[in-house]
């Protein structure tokens, strides 16, 4: 069975998708979708079609719906009646008959040519048509012919061609007056974000990154792209995100319009075990991970890589996504024995060193003062000659006379001591 | 038959660590005492209270922060997800890796570069949103290079908070400092101590071999011996 929802107005496709993966764009303002299995779910037809108009009215969307045994009967029905009609098996052609010629025009392959013809033969009403001998037909029209006497019939068979979801989940919104304060600005992302939301939910979908767009009164625009550590679909913890956001990161001037971008994802779903370790919720990790980003900056939050060179203290900040738990954790590379740490100090502390006999002696720097009571080194290091980062240093472990263990190093190209950090 | 369901699911869980569990989840130094320690004897040795404060406290180059790697590398291997407060932008993420850390599970949170009062804020602040946000296995406040007065300045109410925060729930907060700042707050208090430091090569030519440290629990105080390790170099 198929259904046929037929408006000028609304996001038939949202609505047809919300009841079966398999639907039609036929034309601007129709929709035809498969029902079949939809049955053992709803019932009826009939409890099909209340259903389909129940989701329809929760959408605002104002239609004409039929329920047919094949396509070409659902859209001829639903572009030609109003109200529901729902068409039984084997009565297509009372169905049809009524209707007059000039609605084939809505199946493509129709052309107003034949039209014409019929209208000229005093062909009037889909069930002239369907009286005219088919051998006659096919002499004269060939297949088209036979063809259109099939569908007067309702006899049709056809494969739906299935129209891909839109990928892009966006709005804008024009405000009638600038909005200066975030109160009142939140009222407009919270109804862009419900309808977006309800679009993807519909589709199964959740967001991973939402794109924030605001043009402002002075005609600069504000951007912000927020990425979320797991797939989002509840809309007040994506306002909540945002009023964080924008709380950290104000716009300039007075909004004049709004515009938001959400990219889909399919939704993060986890499997927890009674044995697997506990594991932060993936909405409230997001929650705390953006209020934290607002509080220290988004670059100083995150993972630690280290990158691939030998250049010290060499590492990246990548977005924090920790991985799905599983039961199989892998365990981390066995350790033969727990290594000193190394406390660095950014910037490393300049410092001033007394050397003797080509070795440090004194060392003062911003609280790290003191005599050397054993220094290991030099240890020379030198590296990325051809790009900014480049380095040359003699590095040194010293044992210093106020407790520490450091380590500091001597930059061979400016002939200035450093203190990177102190073992712990 | 159903007792001995339930003694599996408890010993199960015990050894996963979803638990908090009985006396042997708190510390106890009195049964190892070696050299050259692996962080997987060190850290079932310091085995921290779970739903509880713990502190971790010592001058510098006693051992405090090889000690939270220990800590959070053991925590990490059970695959929970851990956090690093970092009041000074100190944690070197090549040495963690060294000791285990598995670092894409280890969520670095960067408050600021000086060890000033607004950073130990920010520190604090993130603290509170991340235990109150929960799920995590082990989140440490690293406040070591923090002033004593900056210390000195924390409210008290903070460290209740964070004891309200963690109460029913299997996190442990490791705080390390200069000295013990949570006060009745901290379940667990381990004083960290340089005996040495271990040099091999010749005495023209010394290479930093290792650091010779004690680890002495301060809180609970039936802990009885010290434990004594060696940190490589």
């Amino acid at each position: 069975m198929f259904a046929c929802v037929h408006s000028a107005h609304g996001d038939l496709f949202a609505l047809a998708s919300s009841f079966s993966p398999a639907v039609e764009r036929t034309s601007p303002g129709t929709v035809v979708f498969s029902i079949a299995g939809l049955g053992q779910l709803m019932g009826s037809p009939h409890q099909i079609a209340a259903e389909i108009g129940r989701c329809g009215a929760a959408l605002g969307i104002q239609a004409s719906l039929a329920i047919a045994n094949n396509p070409d009967t659902a859209v001829l029905v639903a572009t030609n009646k109003p109200g529901v009609t729902i068409v039984p098996p084997g009565r297509e052609a009372d169905a049809l008959g009524a209707f007059p010629i000039e609605a084939l025009c809505v199946i493509s392959e129709v052309t107003p040519q034949l039209i014409e013809t019929f209208e000229r033969w005093g062909i009037r009403t889909l069930a002239g048509l369907a009286e005219l001998p088919e051998i006659g037909l096919a002499e004269r029209f060939g297949e088209a012919g036979v063809h259109l006497r099939r569908l007067a019939l309702g006899r049709t068979q056809r494969v739906l061609h299935i129209a891909t979801p839109e990928d892009k989940f966006e709005k804008r919104v024009e405000l009638d007056h600038p909005i200066e304060l975030l109160e009142p600005l939140l009222f407009v992302l919270s109804s862009i974000l419900n309808e977006l939301l309800s679009a993807m939910r519909r589709l199964s979908l959740a967001a991973n990154r939402i794109h924030l767009g605001l043009e402002l009164e002075d005609k600069s625009r504000h951007e912000r792209i927020l990425e979320f550590a797991a797939p989002i679909q509840d809309v007040s913890m994506l306002l909540k995100i945002l009023q964080l956001d924008l709380e950290a990161h104000p716009a300039a001037a007075a909004i004049a319009a709004v515009r938001i971008e959400l990219n889909p994802v399919p939704p993060q779903s986890v499997q927890h075990g009674l044995f697997l370790p506990s594991q932060p919720e993936p909405q409230k990790l997001q929650l705390v991970l953006t209020r934290i980003a607002g509080l220290v900056g988004e670059h100083n939050l995150g993972s630690p890589a280290l990158l691939d060179t030998h250049r010290p203290d060499a590492f990246a900040m990548l977005p924090f996504r920790p991985p799905i738990p599983s039961a199989t954790v892998a365990e981390s590379t066995p350790r033969s024995s727990l290594q000193i740490a190394l406390r660095m100090f950014r910037p490393a502390l300049e410092a001033n060193v007394r050397v003797k006999q080509e070795r440090p002696a004194e060392v003062a720097a911003t609280g790290v003062r003191g005599t050397v009571l054993t220094a290991s080194g030099p240890w020379r290091s030198a590296g990325e000659w051809w790009t900014e980062t480049r380095w040359v240093r003699d590095a040194w472990d010293i044992d210093l006379s106020d407790g520490g263990v450091y380590r500091i190093y001597l930059r061979l190209d400016s002939r200035r001591w450093f203190v990177e950090g102190v073992y712990d | 038959m159903a007792n001995l369901l339930a003694n599996n699911i408890l010993s199960t869980l015990a050894r996963k660590g979803n638990f908090p569990t009985d006396s042997s989840s708190f510390l106890s130094l009195d049964h190892l005492s070696a050299d050259h320690l692996s962080p997987d004897h060190l850290s079932q040795a310091l085995r921290l209270p779970r739903g509880a404060i713990s502190e971790i406290v010592g001058r510098p180059s006693s051992g405090r922060t090889a000690l939270l790697h220990a800590i959070l590398a053991e925590s990490l291997s059970r695959g929970e997800i851990c956090a690093f407060i970092d009041c000074a932008d100190s944690f070197d993420p090549a040495t963690a890796r060294n000791n285990g850390v598995a670092l894409e599970r280890l969520l670095w949170v960067r408050c600021g570069q000086k060890p000033d009062h607004a950073s130990s804020e920010r520190a604090l602040k993130a603290a509170d949103w991340i235990l109150h946000g929960g799920g995590f296995g082990v989140v440490v406040l690293d406040l070591c290079d923090a002033s004593p007065e900056t210390l000195r300045r924390i409210p008290l109410p903070w460290w209740y908070r964070f004891r309200r925060a963690l109460e029913s729930t299997t996190s442990i907060l490791a705080i390390a400092g200069s000295h013990s700042i949570a006060g009745s707050c901290a379940t667990c208090v381990i004083e960290m101590e340089r005996r040495g430091v271990r040099w091999s090569g010749s005495a023209q030519v010394p290479v930093l071999d290792g650091i010779d440290f004690r680890a002495a629990s301060r809180k609970p105080v039936r802990a009885s011996s010290p434990l004594h390790a060696v940190l490589a170099g």
